[in-house]
């Protein structure tokens, strides 16, 4: 009886864990902000005399935390300003954190503040769940506001329909991909890189190198890459998505950079032929092309001599460099290749990244009271006020750079060195195309802190002729809402269609490249086109 | 015991509630073991199909069920008039369909001819073994499969070079797609469902065997008029719990197996929604994916009811 009795118990015990589990939520961060808005409320405003810091509760992609931590300038920068943020880890990956946003959003877990796309912060912002911004700016932010008067584009992209401000976004580094070469094998082969200045040279080169390694070796292909390959090269034929005064053609929303490219555009039949041609002559890596080509396989392409171009970020041929290629081959000597010319000698234009990306909003929690609120917007003031932004980007006087006499400055401390650390390790890095915090870039800091084979080509290379025009542009929540359900069946319907014609799947003729664009004008490509130009006049008041 | 539930015979017809009253009095003990699982049914799987209701919705992750704006039909409007919708549903017929035609009959011969094999050493080490690749994840799985198919390195690649071919990218060929799936789906499933019919065998009355041997049954015979009609109730059972699965593809896998070369055979429904609740640019449609679910639910549910029914009427069994 008494053994019926407990496991009748246990039974009861099991069922009511459950619909407790099942019922119960996790401990609100933001309620903690409470008590730490309550604690900052309790301090003097002035925070140099405080004994205990300031804190509030922050969510944050894991990897930026792991980054964050590891920063010397970071540290100083709580210290000077006398406020903590206690990071509470998302996810490993971008996707799956703004993805963790909506659920915290759901289950009202949500930190004081999170990262996220500047379009949830506009769509749940007017739904009341982040605070508009715009009047604790002006009273508690001085430098976000000289900010935001001196760049008049950048506080109509971050202003919802309604005017109000429910996030802020960091600015990038102006960010240009780089054709990276092994120098040892065209020194092997006899390819003197300063006579590849067209498509036609880098082809023939490709078949020079092809026909040298690869003779005995079916493994390897002279170009190889990571995702979306054919998309990597439209700029070289003038056909990259683009939206002006005159219209907009290709998918631009989201893709100004990364994948951008335009199949109405007078070279894009060309721009799929030349890259048929590469693939049907094995010069360019057929797993890369159909998509299936990891950045590990890449990776490992590079290193073990099996490819001997790529086009990928800008400082991966110091990545090669500095990870394995001289291990594994003494000779392994990575470089940058200069800008590719047309047949008249103009610059074939590159796509570069926006100086303000949407998806690098920060947003705080609309149950944040008054005092968080300027907590958070304190600490993210320091980083738009001078001493700040040399501190984000140069680090301490005297330990990481030095001022010359000139004015300018100079680090002295060696980015190998110190970006070689490793994590868990205090350094001093000025990596700011990372998400760390909400900051203004210097420019001739970022390229600075590089090697000099980085650096040297950033100068060179990274110069405004040789970028194409990308604007920013502002979209309405509406307009943004169709943006993301077209795009989302539209790119991946193309991207299919352009790599069908390069694999054969499908043949490639004027007839048939005619009906895939009007298949994808009929899918959603010319509404999406309609839209972004739309936005652009509406944004550049046309 | 016998003799209480004899004594309930006995009294007076009552009605439902108090017949249940009764019962509950009567086994209590069993209703308690009961408990656990009902609690977990009705939170884990009932309670959640309330949740479907967001199809009707512009769902906001911040205002909640209750606090977002109704928009009745018009997330399936939206379904009907998707230009990309009528790909999706045909992919996914397609996977369907050869699931059932090639993946459903596969662990009942196996299961069939196991029960043939006499030593029981090799009949438990058998059905073990092709039990273990259920317990590996569609991600490793996919790893494996790609990793032997590799166009330079993999092992099926090798010999086909061996022997004079091109290396073939099976990967990126959209030909190829539905074929490698399916083998994924056999490989990680025939073991596993391979049981149930492993049990109904068991269970056929060995008498049976002894008198189709008095009639002049071989093995054949014995296994066409003996074991096939003894498990015809799992089978048929079973092709109606798959017939319900019809628009159920396994999304990780197809996702994991996705690449824009193979994109005219592999974007399937669930892959789609996916894109479109997940992987949306900032704007994650719920809503719409939620519709999209429910129309294939009702769909299935259909197909299950008239399966079902066409089982009764054949057959003379029926799930329900």
């Amino acid at each position: 009886m008494k053994r019926k009795v407990t496991a009748i118990s246990l039974a009861i015990l099991l069922a009511l864990l459950m619909v407790l589990v099942g019922c119960s939520k996790e401990e609100t961060p933001a309620s903690s902000s409470k008590a730490s808005a309550s604690t900052s409320t309790a301090v003097a405003a002035d925070t140099s005399t405080q004994d205990e810091p300031r804190t509030y509760s922050w969510f944050l992609r894991s990897q930026f935390i792991t980054w964050l931590r590891d920063l010397k300038w970071y540290d100083v920068a709580e210290e000077r300003t006398g406020i903590h943020v206690d990071y509470v880890e998302g996810p490993l990956e971008l996707n799956d954190t703004f993805n963790e946003v909506d659920q915290r959003l759901a289950s009202g877990t949500l930190p004081d503040g999170t990262m996220l796309r500047l379009a949830q912060a506009k769509v749940y912002g007017a739904q009341g769940a982040f605070v508009d911004l715009r009047p604790y700016i002006e009273k508690y932010a001085p430098n976000i506001q000289a900010y935001l008067d001196a760049n008049p584009d950048y506080e109509r992209l971050i202003s919802s329909d309604d005017g109000a401000i429910y996030a802020m976004i960091r600015e990038s580094p102006v960010l240009a991909d780089f054709i990276g070469y092994r120098a040892d094998h065209f020194r092997a082969v006899g390819i003197d890189p300063a006579e590849v200045t067209t498509v036609e040279d880098l082809t023939e080169a490709m078949r020079a190198l092809k026909a040298y390694y690869g003779k005995d070796n079916p493994n390897y292909y002279p170009f190889s890459g990571r995702e979306n390959a054919p998309t990597r090269f439209a700029y070289l034929f003038d056909a990259a998505s683009y939206a002006d005064a005159e219209g907009s053609s290709g998918i631009y929303y989201s893709h100004e950079k990364d994948y951008s490219f335009d199949i109405k555009a007078p070279r894009a039949y060309e721009w799929i032929q030349t890259i048929k041609t590469w693939y049907d002559e094995g010069l360019i890596n057929p797993s890369w092309i159909d998509g299936t080509n990891t950045e590990g396989d890449w990776e490992s392409q590079m290193l073990s001599g099996n490819a001997s171009l790529f086009l990928d970020f800008y400082n991966r041929a110091e990545w090669f460099m500095t990870n394995g290629g001289p291990d594994n081959d003494p000779d392994f000597d990575m470089q940058v290749l200069p800008w590719l010319v047309d047949d008249e000698g103009n610059i074939l234009k590159q796509t570069s990244a926006l100086l303000w990306r949407s998806d690098n909003a920060v947003a705080i929690n609309a149950s944040c009271d008054e005092e968080t609120i300027r907590t958070i917007l304190e600490f993210i003031d320091y980083f738009y006020s001078e001493e700040g932004m040399i501190l984000a980007n140069w680090g301490v006087e005297g330990e990481s750079f030095k001022t010359n006499e000139d004015g300018s400055r100079e680090f002295i401390v060696d980015y190998t060195a110190e970006e070689s650390k490793p994590e868990g390790t205090k350094k001093w890095s000025f990596l700011s195309d990372r998400q760390t915090v909400c900051k203004p870039v210097d420019q001739e800091a970022f390229y600075a802190w590089n090697t000099p084979l980085i650096a040297e080509a950033a100068s060179r290379y990274l110069v405004p002729e040789a970028l194409l025009a990308r604007p920013v542009l502002v979209y309405t929540t509406e307009q943004e809402q169709e943006l993301s359900n077209l795009v989302a069946s539209v790119y991946n319907a193309e991207l299919a269609g352009l790599t069908g014609f390069i694999v054969g799947n499908t043949p490639l003729n004027e007839e048939t490249w005619n009906a895939f664009v009007e298949q994808m004008d009929a899918l959603g490509l010319q509404r999406i086109e309609d839209i972004q130009y739309e936005a652009y006049k509406t944004t550049f008041g046309l | 015991m016998k003799r209480k539930n004899n004594d309930t015979r006995l009294l007076p017809p009552a009605g439902l509630g108090e017949r249940l009253r009764r019962d509950v009095l009567l086994n209590w003990r069993l209703y308690v073991l009961l408990l656990p699982g009902v609690v977990s049914l009705v939170l884990f799987k009932l309670f959640p199909v309330a949740g479907m209701v967001i199809a009707f919705q512009d769902f906001s992750a911040f205002r909640g069920i209750t606090g977002s704006t109704w928009v009745g039909l018009e997330n399936f409007q939206r379904m009907f008039t998707d230009k990309y919708m009528l790909t999706l549903i045909s992919n996914t017929v397609i996977i369907a369909i050869l699931s059932i035609v090639c993946v459903f009959p596969i662990p009942i011969i196996f299961a069939l001819l196991l029960n043939e094999e006499r030593s029981r050493v090799v009949k438990n080490s058998v059905q073990s073994l092709s039990f273990l690749p259920y317990f590996i994840s569609s991600a490793v799985m996919v790893s494996i499969l790609a990793t032997m198919l590799n166009p330079s390195t993999g092992i099926v690649n090798v010999i086909i070079r061996h022997f004079g071919g091109d290396a073939v990218n099976f990967m990126a060929r959209p030909e190829w797609f539905r074929p490698l799936y399916i083998l994924l789906q056999i490989w990680q499933t025939f073991g596993y469902n391979a049981i149930i019919y492993i049990a109904g065998i068991t269970a056929i009355n060995p008498e049976l065997y002894e008198a189709a041997e008095v009639d002049g049954c071989q093995r054949w015979g014995k296994m066409i008029h003996v074991t096939i009609p003894g498990i015809s109730t799992s089978i048929i059972t079973m092709l109606i719990i798959s017939i319900g699965q019809i628009f159920t593809v396994q999304t990780e896998r197809i996702i994991l197996m996705y690449n824009p070369s193979n994109a005219a055979t592999s974007d399937v429904i669930q892959s789609y929604v996916y894109r479109i609740a997940f992987q949306s640019l900032g704007f994650p449609d719920y809503s719409y994916g939620t519709a999209v679910n429910l129309v294939k639910s009702v769909l299935a549910f259909i197909l299950v009811i008239i399966a079902n029914k066409l089982a009764d009427r054949f057959a003379e069994t029926r799930v329900f």
